[in-house]
């Protein structure tokens, strides 16, 4: 059964070359890895040195060389792995410098002692068979080296146990029982028996103990992120352990046939090797195809490697260059999902506590977290892999959520980000963990930035819709105030009608009897109808003037320019009032420009009317003195003015002069007939033909009333006045 | 404004009253106001009929040749307007005679109707039947003077 053996210890060492590679080659410059793998190769030189020490077929020099190797190679396996648990469990930068160095001359001393006759003194040889050594005095030493050295170890790997939480914890667990098991097997079979009993018969089960070991280290890698080894190697650990498993059935069926078929015909190596290859090929084709188009679809669909700079870069972009929150929520966590080939991923945005908004990516998850379970998970971030068996851990494993982050910016709270398994089985690699840590920091502050402005939009659209509202409630209060206004003029211009009719007949009558058409009166009763008759004139007149002011105010105030002599218009409107000046003893002057003047384009009947009005009055308020008209024209401007000696205007009435209906106090006295329209028609007249007028006074010395006018209709007078009468 | 004036300063051609006097229409349907106007343009020498309807104003206009009207605007039958847009449709000649369109109305949209015509617009209520008088000596006298 020798090539069945040798068979036995390829397989093994193969899987152990190959767990100890893909360490490596995960991590090169990690000194734990490298360790790791140090240790496998010293345990891989012991198996190999193992197998040939009982081999007495090679000459004396290579027995003995072979004898002397698989004693020292426990010696580097154990300074290996005392190290390996140090940095492993993060204990070696805590050690003493003198501990490190008895570390190191421990076992350059025990190097040593293993190489000379103190240890193997010498060689049971039986045939080509090495059945036995002769033990030299430092036997005890070379023991109590290993039990020192991997008694430290398994002490160090307890500590770490009872100080790490969640999936560290796992791991250690796992290597430990590996140790455990290995250590004791081995220390069994391959030192105490064969020490105390001679008998080397067991000692082809040392090599399986190493099994434990490395199976241990091996469930970790697959199932609890040992090394952080993606899950392409994790996967390849578990092919390496089916096609040792296969390769040993394999080989157990084959020469169990070859037994069985021909009895007491023992295969002789050739056909051993040759078996012992099928039987392996079969095993590795097994699985080579299902394997090569596992690492194809791999390589095409979960291919995670990505360039974290580039993942951040392209994610700050995304939150720079949107403010709906909406928007971010989606686009943020596809890109974060797409690039780190994450299944499925949901961010919950909170808002006083209530779920506000949430945005999925992937397949929906059957049921959402409630705010309750969420609470739970108010921290930082916490990976389901590394908790502890607990109400958290179970509560993520129910919703397929490995990852879950709060985000929170210093200020408050925001929300949560979960996410759930990645594409490709995988766990979060350091890589991801970091990224996400980065990530999770700029969203709170981004989704809070967008929080706010979706606020203020929609404070935006319910003041909007305020302003609606109440623009809505004042067109309809505008609408009934036109009509109300309408149905006064209306009325307005009825009654005016209707005044005017009886009016007419009054007013023509009285003229009459004035005129003698109804005999000759006497000088009482000329005297009374007079009376009688100025009375009926002046109510006409305070007719037209509502009818004006109504008209007005409903925009109907038609101006109509023609061609006006201002010198000759001026000249007549003085004229017809001197009589009333001289009869008050007032001076009434005009002063009318030198040369002739061009024809104004202005209102004539209007026009008129305000000078009138302002020579009116001026003669009316002053008691002495005199009234001046001063008439100026350019070929642009006709400037009118009437200054008078009078009793002025108080300063508390200037502003209000022009309104309607308003009269000052000094003036109230002086003519308590007056309607208070004149000088709000006065400016109205001027203003709709584009002037301005002129006034200053000064209270108890006089006062100056006037306009400038423009000489040619401008677009603001008169065209515009025609279009909107109609 | 204007205060009646004892004095008329322009007499109305008083001379020829019968045979040649010009023939005034008043179309006005209240009586005291039509009567007002005819006494005075009788005074002055004029001739007159008054009627009061639109519809009579036309036919007078139409068979008797007035030299003037004075057309009131709110009448029954025809508005004095009606009146001047039935008499552009017949074909009348406005320039034939001067019309003065007086009112107590004054609705501007009457005024440019008024104009349209070619027609005089007054508000009586401003005016005494002296200055009717005067205006209707001017049109007629610049009417005579014309042709």
């Amino acid at each position: 059964m020798v090539s069945f053996s040798l068979f036995i210890i390829v397989v093994i060492c193969l899987f152990h070359l190959m767990i100890g590679l893909f360490v490596l080659l995960t991590n090169k410059r990690d000194r734990t890895n490298q360790l790791f793998f140090a240790f496998v190769l010293s345990i891989i030189g012991w198996l190999i040195t193992n197998y040939f020490s009982d081999d007495g077929t090679f000459s004396h020099t290579i027995v003995d060389v072979f004898n002397v190797a698989v004693f020292e190679f426990p010696v580097i396996a154990a300074y290996f792995v005392l190290l390996f648990s140090l940095l492993f469990t993060g204990k070696y930068s805590a050690r003493a410098p003198w501990q490190k160095v008895a570390i190191v001359l421990g076992t350059g001393t025990m190097m040593i002692v293993s190489g000379t006759k103190l240890l193997v003194d010498g060689l049971l040889i039986k045939g080509h068979n090495v059945y036995g050594i002769v033990y030299g005095p430092a036997t005890p030493f070379y023991f109590a080296y290993l039990l020192i050295y991997f008694g430290l170890v398994i002490i160090i790997f307890i500590r770490a146990l009872r100080q790490s939480t969640g999936a560290k914890r796992t791991r250690i667990r796992y290597i430990l029982a590996g140790i455990l098991a290995s250590f004791s097997v081995a220390i069994v079979t391959n030192l105490l028996l064969p020490f105390i009993t001679h008998d080397f018969s067991l000692d082809t089960l040392g090599p399986f103990s190493t099994l434990f070991l490395v199976g241990g280290i091996s469930y970790a890698i697959v199932k609890h992120r040992l090394f952080d080894i993606r899950v392409v190697v994790a996967r390849s650990v578990a092919f390496v352990v089916l096609i040792a498993v296969l390769a040993v059935a394999y080989g157990v069926v084959i020469f169990g046939a070859s037994v069985l078929l021909f009895p007491g015909k023992q295969l002789d190596a050739a056909q051993s090797v040759i078996f012992i290859s099928l039987s392996l090929l079969m095993a590795v084709t097994f699985q080579s195809l299902r394997r090569t188009t596992e690492r194809l679809t791999d390589n095409i669909f979960f291919r995670n490697r990505y360039d974290s700079q580039d993942v951040i870069n392209n994610f700050s972009k995304i939150l720079v260059s949107e403010l709906d929150l909406s928007r971010i929520l989606k686009k943020a966590l596809t890109e974060l999902c797409e690039q780190l080939h994450i299944q499925f991923g949901q961010i919950l945005v909170y808002n006083n506590d209530r779920v506000y908004r949430i945005e999925h990516f992937g397949p929906l998850p059957q049921r959402l977290m409630v705010a309750p379970e969420l609470a739970k998970l108010d921290h930082s971030m916490l990976i389901a892999d590394e908790l502890p068996i607990g109400e958290r851990k179970t509560l993520m494993d129910q919703h397929g959520i490995r990852i879950s982050m709060a985000l929170r910016t210093r200020e408050e709270s925001v929300g949560y980000l979960l996410l759930g398994d990645k594409l490709s089985g995988d766990i979060y690699s350091n890589q991801d963990i970091e990224i996400l840590e980065i990530i999770g920091k700029e969203l709170a502050v981004a989704v809070l930035n967008a929080k706010a402005y979706a606020q203020i939009q929609e404070f935006n659209l319910t003041l909007q819709a305020r302003i609606d509202h109440a623009t809505g409630r004042l067109r309809v209060a505008n609408r009934h105030l036109k009509e109300l206004d309408r149905a006064k003029d209306e009325f307005i211009s009825m009654a005016s009608h209707q005044l005017r009719t009886p009016l007419t007949t009054i007013k023509g009558y009285l003229s009459m009897m004035l005129e003698g058409d109804a005999g000759r009166l006497t000088a009482p009763q000329k005297e009374f109808v007079g009376y009688a008759f100025g009375s009926s004139e002046r109510m006409v007149n305070l007719i037209s003037d509502l009818l004006n002011v109504s008209r007005l105010s409903a925009g109907r105030f038609l101006i109509q320019t023609k061609p006006t002599d201002m010198v000759q218009m001026v000249a007549d409107e003085v004229r017809q009032l001197e009589t009333h000046a001289s009869g008050k003893g007032i001076k009434l002057i005009f002063n009318a420009p030198p040369e002739k003047l061009p024809p104004a384009q202005i209102d004539e009947n209007k026009t008129r009317q305000v000078i009138m009005n302002f020579i009116d009055n001026a003669i009316y308020y002053t008691q002495k003195g005199e009234v001046r008209v001063v008439l100026d024209q350019t070929p642009e401007r006709v400037r009118l003015e009437v200054r008078d000696s009078g009793i002025g205007v108080p300063d508390a009435a200037k502003r209000k002069l022009f309104s309607k209906f308003f009269r000052a106090d000094n003036a109230q006295t002086v003519r308590p007939d007056g309607t208070g329209l004149g000088l709000y028609l006065a400016k109205r007249v001027v203003e709709d033909q584009g002037g301005t007028i002129i006034f200053s006074s000064t209270e108890g010395k006089g006062s100056t009333f006037g306009f400038e006018l423009p000489t040619k209709p401008t677009a603001a007078t008169s065209e515009d006045k025609h279009g909107r009468s109609k | 404004m204007a205060a009646a004036n004892d004095n008329p300063k322009e007499a109305p051609p008083k001379e020829d009253a019968d045979k040649d006097s010009k023939l005034i229409l008043i179309a006005e349907d209240d009586p005291f106001i039509s009567r007002m106007y005819q006494i005075k343009l009788e005074g002055a020498g004029l001739r007159v009929i008054v009627k009061n309807n639109g519809r009579d104003a036309f036919e007078a206009i139409r068979s008797e040749h007035p030299s003037l009207a004075l057309l009131d605007i709110n009448m029954p039958e025809l508005s004095g307007l009606e009146v001047l847009a039935a008499l552009q449709s017949d074909g009348f000649d406005f320039a034939s005679m001067p019309v003065i369109v007086l009112t107590n109305s004054s609705e501007l949209s009457d005024r440019n109707k008024a104009h349209s015509y070619g027609a005089e617009y007054l508000v009586k209520a401003e005016l005494t039947p002296r200055e009717v008088l005067n205006m209707i000596a001017a049109k007629l006298g610049m009417e005579q003077s014309t042709p």
